[in-house]
């Protein structure tokens, strides 16, 4: 086999040309055995890949093992305190509990956490993937871990990339991790974006970032602007989240 | 994320369908193995192993899902044969006896031997110098032209055409030369 016949039997197989066309190539340049000349290089191209795969596996392996240490040394360890203070904070967990249940409007987790998206990130392809910074910082926020995709979305845009996508998975990152005010900065970018597959993912976001800054009336103003539009995909959570605002 | 899903994310390279595997089926591969004298380092070996030979299977054809498997089964049944064949290099001759906690089992010789043919070119290609590893994972693993490649490395398309030959022929001759232990 020369430089030529591999470049044609990859073409084959990558689905370029057809059996015939390589049919052809083959006999115009006396190419003997083509069958197993093709599953040659099929074979030595998916020992290629499975190398690939073997690699991307590790790192998948490697970053839960990191992930569930991390969770581990973050355990509080817990020391049996005297009765006496149980009491006393038994007393205190229920007059909070009360407060909470009469005075909580504010308390994001208690009055809005059933309206919380949390967006499961794109699938990541490796190999689809021209862009290796991208795959990275997306392969955390798919873990939820938004801490390190915080860190490395970040850094992409210090270096000039400044895409929806990065401003979008930035953006939910910022949120998750309690960072309301950065989080709008970056969604709000999504939104100037001109007609970004994540423009609806954002305005709700945005409502959610208004919520957890206690921000009610820029709460309202997302929710009105989702409302009117009938076919947006977060229109009946608006809705109905508005009308619970409305009437507090 | 149902077996389907699992199926064309693992056809795709997803990495959300691997992770979904590894979080959901770790523990699987880790009684079976530890219950049959492997250590903890064994089984996440092993369940690597039978990760790369589901995909190697499932890109080949070899497996398709059919409404009565499950993909739970068929990597439980890859891993199991991957440690059999382990504790028989280690112990030749021996009666292997695997004791299992599932009872579902599936037939998966035939596929283990076209992945072990798999590994053993696997392993001839980090024979390969770096820059030949680098293009062939290029072209064949991330799918990126030649055009693509021959700019990363800086170097004309025709030269990076050139060099994949070389490095194909270079992998076949040490594939056709293994020595009986890599076979």
């Amino acid at each position: 086999m020369n430089v030529e016949d591999i470049q044609k039997i990859d073409e084959y197989i990558q689905g370029e040309i057809t059996f015939d066309e390589l049919s052809a190539y083959a006999q115009t340049h006396n190419l003997e055995d083509l069958e197993e000349k093709i599953a040659w290089v099929r074979r030595a191209g998916i020992a290629v890949e499975a190398q690939g795969v073997r690699d991307q596996i590790q790192q998948i392996m490697s970053r839960a093992d990191e992930v569930s240490t991390a969770k581990q040394t973050g355990r509080v360890i817990s020391m049996k305190p005297p009765k006496w203070i149980i009491g006393i904070a038994a007393s205190a967990l229920i007059v909070l509990a009360g407060y909470l249940v009469f005075f909580g409007e504010n308390n994001y987790d208690n009055q809005f956490a059933a309206y919380e998206y949390v967006d499961p990130g794109l699938p990541v392809v490796m190999s689809q993937s021209d862009n290796y910074a991208l795959y990275d910082a997306l392969s955390y926020f798919g873990e939820e871990n938004y801490k390190v995709s915080i860190e490395k979305l970040s850094a992409m845009q210090a270096e000039g990339a400044d895409t929806d996508t990065i401003s979008f998975y930035l953006g939910a990152s910022l949120l998750y991790e309690d960072q309301p005010e950065s989080a709008q900065r970056q969604l709000q970018n999504v939104l100037d974006t001109p007609s970004s597959k994540f423009t609806e993912k954002a305005e709700w976001l945005l409502v959610m970032c208004a919520l957890k800054s206690d921000d009610v009336p820029g709460a309202k103003s997302h929710l009105n602007s989702i409302v009117n539009q009938t076919d947006h995909s977060f229109h009946g959570k608006a809705k109905e989240l508005l009308g619970k605002l409305n009437r507090e | 994320m149902t077996d389907q899903e699992i199926y064309a994310g693992i056809l795709r390279k997803d990495n959300a369908a691997f992770t979904y595997l590894y979080n959901e089926y770790r523990r699987m591969i880790l009684s079976m193995v530890q219950k049959n004298s492997g250590s903890e380092d064994d089984a996440m070996d092993i369940f690597q192993e039978g990760l790369v030979a589901m995909w190697t299977n499932i890109t080949q054809g070899k497996f398709e899902l059919k409404e009565n498997t499950r993909l739970s089964t068929y990597l439980y049944s890859l891993c199991r044969n991957i440690w059999i064949s382990r504790l028989r290099k280690v112990k030749p001759g021996m009666t292997i006896e695997i004791k299992d906690e599932h009872s579902d089992l599936m037939d998966v010789d035939d596929q283990e031997e076209q992945y072990t043919l798999i590994r053993t070119l696997e392993k001839q290609l980090l024979k390969l110098n770096e820059a030949c590893q680098q293009l062939l994972k290029q072209f064949y693993y991330e799918k990126s032209s030649l055009k693509d490649i021959a700019l990363s490395m800086n170097i004309t398309e025709k030269t990076a055409k050139n060099n994949k030959y070389r490095c194909m022929q270079s992998l076949r001759s040490y594939y056709e030369n293994r020595t009986d232990d890599e076979r």
